[in-house]
């Protein structure tokens, strides 16, 4: 951060108060090379606009009898306070089980290959209907080139279509990233990666967090 | 005959003064120099500047008639000319020599008499007297006696051809000599024409500065008013404002009560947001725009902290469209991030209102634009880029700069409908003069006052009051106006350069 800006802006922080990490869920449907290749480059984005974040992974974690999975969402957000965003990779279930009624805006990755097609469709339906969520889906490509995109932007109207009709709303989608993109570390994250790490740092209408209410 | 009188005085003034006693309140000096006695002047009224005028008007449009009259007049006369010579040149083909110089002679005298009767289509435009008079009355001359002068060329060079029996030379030269009479006529009325523009533009330069004159004298004999316009001038308002508002200062003032009645009507003119909603509480999508260096960026960071505090970071979005100043999207969203506000980055049109689609629950959504010179062909593609439903434009103005600087800004960056404005590092400005007359010249709505460098603290409303008091507290320097300097300031150039519109809604 720039040294003016800290001078300048000393009373800021003080102002604005503690402030908890964003959390940002990503959905876990089966197709981890997809879900893998987001979380890098979201994690690579926003730590090139200057935000420190966290990744947890939920899929893996097993709450203890006592506690509810909501109430561990809630402990991993307080360990990570320092953090500016938490990612957290989470399972289908906890979000249509424990999380339901929250209208959250999980990420659903979505890969080429048919599998990962049935699976992402299955879990937007599940997310729509049943934990009344708003998925963003991201088609997650091999390379970014002309042909590649064409695909995806023929698999993006697909999913959107079949929404529509069997759902009975479209998932908010956004353009899509390159697989091999993640893997440069001192390359640059895209223009529509940046763009998609700053929206999901923008703080719902309400601040607190969706699990406090 | 324009009646010219020379007044020799020993000073100016009183060669004026005695001019003024012979035409009154309507003299115009035409002239004055030094001479080893004093000053001579020489003046005239007014009205006769304007009756020479007037006859020259006239005179101008006799000419026209004349040229139209001659066209139509040559026309018949050519046809006429050359269907009588020619069946003259039938009937004497066969005629002796001595017969011939007769046929001659007669066809000259016709031709003559033809042409003669030129003149006598005019009648409208002169009496018979007049025509008769053509070759002595010299202004006679200069409106209908250049037919009769051209008339003797097609016969001159008649007779030169006089013994060539070909009778076609004649319409050719008849024609040649229309052309010229053109030419001699419109040069006719170009000299005169050309001397009462002279003398009308003369006569306003010379009311102007006498107008300006009787001012200023008027000025300096009242102490109040001189002490006044001196301030005025010395805090950085411009000559023009101050005198339009020194004019309509009651009589009879003392010096507290007039300069207190001056500040109160600075500060009526002065239009902010002082007594309603602040841009906080009002909330709205805001874009601040301006020159390079004005302040834009901590502006933004300023409102945003401010909205932030009362209504929660959750309720602030910031968006920044300076793709070209380096760093500048990182200086956004650092104090973005020490407040808990997202700083997003848009490239264009269509990314912004996007944007302004994901943030439209924002209690407010701050836009940070890229700085522009007024003349930068830029500023057009980013008003344009800005002229979205709902989005309001505010002017960040520097209030250090010169008052010409911050004209050419307001016109550069004009829209259409009340023109917001912030006025920025008025803690550093040594006059706020310059700035609060271009507020009230333009009609700004000043939403905020900026006072120093700490985001937030360093922000107010606008409040007239405060800044009229501020501005007329300037400190004395080198530059600091004195009773002697307006003269200087109230100079040809001084009092006329800002339109009259400009002012025409100053209310007293």
């Amino acid at each position: 951060m720039p040294e003016a800006v800290l001078h300048q802006a000393s009373s800021l922080t003080q102002w604005s108060g503690a402030l908890t990490p964003q959390v940002v869920l990503l959905a876990s449907h089966g197709d981890m090379k997809s879900e893998a290749a987001l979380q890098d480059q979201l994690v690579k984005a926003w730590r090139h606009l200057g935000y420190a974040s966290v990744c947890v992974d939920a899929t893996r974690v097993v709450p203890p009898l006592q506690q509810s999975r909501l109430q561990l969402l809630e402990q991993l957000t307080q360990d990570h306070e320092p953090h500016d965003v938490m990612l957290v990779y989470v399972p289908i279930s906890w979000l249509v089980e424990d999380l339901a009624d929250f209208a959250a805006a999980p990420l659903l990755a979505v890969g080429t290959n048919s599998t990962s097609v049935l699976t992402a469709y299955q879990a937007l339906k599940q997310l729509t209907l049943k934990g009344q969520h708003h998925p963003t889906l991201v088609p997650v490509l091999d390379t970014l080139d002309a042909s590649a995109l064409h695909t995806a932007e023929k698999l993006s109207h697909s999913i959107s279509e079949c929404a529509q009709q069997f759902l009975g709303q479209r998932p908010h989608m956004v353009p899509p990233i390159g697989l091999l993109d993640g893997h440069d570390i001192s390359s640059t994250p895209s223009e529509g990666m940046l763009s998609l790490a700053l929206r999901l740092m923008e703080p719902a209408p309400h601040t607190a967090p969706f699990w406090s209410h | 005959m324009m009646n010219l009188q020379r007044f020799h005085a020993p000073t100016a003034r009183q060669a004026l003064a005695k001019a003024k006693m012979a035409f009154g309140d309507k003299t115009v000096i035409l002239s004055n120099r030094t001479t080893p006695n004093g000053v001579e002047v020489m003046a005239a009224s007014s009205d006769e500047v304007d009756t020479l005028a007037q006859d020259n008007a006239n005179e101008a449009q006799d000419l026209d008639a004349v040229n139209t009259a001659t066209k139509q007049s040559f026309s018949s006369a050519l046809s006429s000319a050359v269907k009588e010579s020619v069946e003259a040149d039938a009937q004497q083909l066969s005629m002796s020599t001595l017969s011939f110089q007769d046929f001659v002679r007669d066809r000259m005298l016709k031709r003559r008499k033809g042409l003669m009767t030129i003149p006598a289509d005019m009648e409208d435009s002169g009496s018979a007297s007049d025509r008769a008079s053509v070759g002595t009355d010299s202004k006679r001359k200069a409106k209908v006696g250049i037919p009769v002068r051209e008339s003797a060329a097609p016969t001159a060079a008649h007779t030169a051809n006089a013994h060539t029996p070909a009778t076609h030379t004649a319409p050719a030269q008849i024609h040649v000599g229309y052309s010229d009479l053109s030419a001699q006529a419109s040069a006719g009325t170009t000299t005169p024409k050309g001397i009462s523009d002279e003398l009308q533009s003369m006569k306003a330069l010379i009311e102007e500065r006498f107008s300006t004159l009787t001012w200023l004298g008027e000025t300096r004999k009242s102490p109040v008013r001189n002490n006044l316009m001196t301030q005025l001038i010395g805090a950085g308002y411009s000559p023009h404002l101050s005198r339009a508002v020194l004019d309509k200062l009651p009589q009879d003032q003392d010096a507290q009560a007039a300069k207190k009645w001056v500040a109160q009507v600075l500060e009526r003119n002065l239009k902010t947001d002082g007594n309603t909603l602040s841009m906080m509480q009002q909330g709205g999508v805001f874009a601040l725009m301006g020159a390079t260096g004005v302040g834009k960026t901590t502006t933004c960071a300023k409102l945003a902290g401010w909205c932030a505090r009362e209504f929660g970071p959750a309720s602030v979005g910031l968006i920044t469209l300076d793709t070209y100043r380096v760093g500048a999207h990182e200086q956004l969203r650092a104090y973005g991030k020490m407040m808990g506000v997202v700083a997003h980055l848009a490239y264009d049109q269509a990314a912004l209102q996007d944007l302004l689609g994901l943030l439209v629950n924002k209690k407010m959504v701050l836009i940070d634009t890229t700085g522009l010179a007024p003349r930068d062909p830029r500023t057009r593609d980013l008003l344009n880029t800005l002229n979205l439903p709902k989005l309001q434009r505010v002017l960040v103005l520097n209030a250090c700069s010169q008052g010409e600087m911050l004209d050419e800004v307001v016109q550069a960056f004009r829209t259409t409908g009340t023109q917001q404005a912030i006025l920025t590092k008025t803690d550093e400005a040594s006059k706020l003069g310059p700035a609060l007359d271009a507020a009230i010249r333009h009609q700004l709505m000043l939403r905020g006052v900026t006072t120093g460098q700490r985001v937030p603290e360093d922000w107010e409303q606008a409040q007239p009051h405060k800044l009229v008091k501020q501005s007329m507290h300037a400190p004395k320097t080198a530059y600091t106006t004195t009773d002697l300097d307006l003269g200087f300031f109230f100079s040809h150039g001084s009092t006329g350069t800002a339109p009259s519109s400009e002012l025409g809604a100053l209310h007293a």
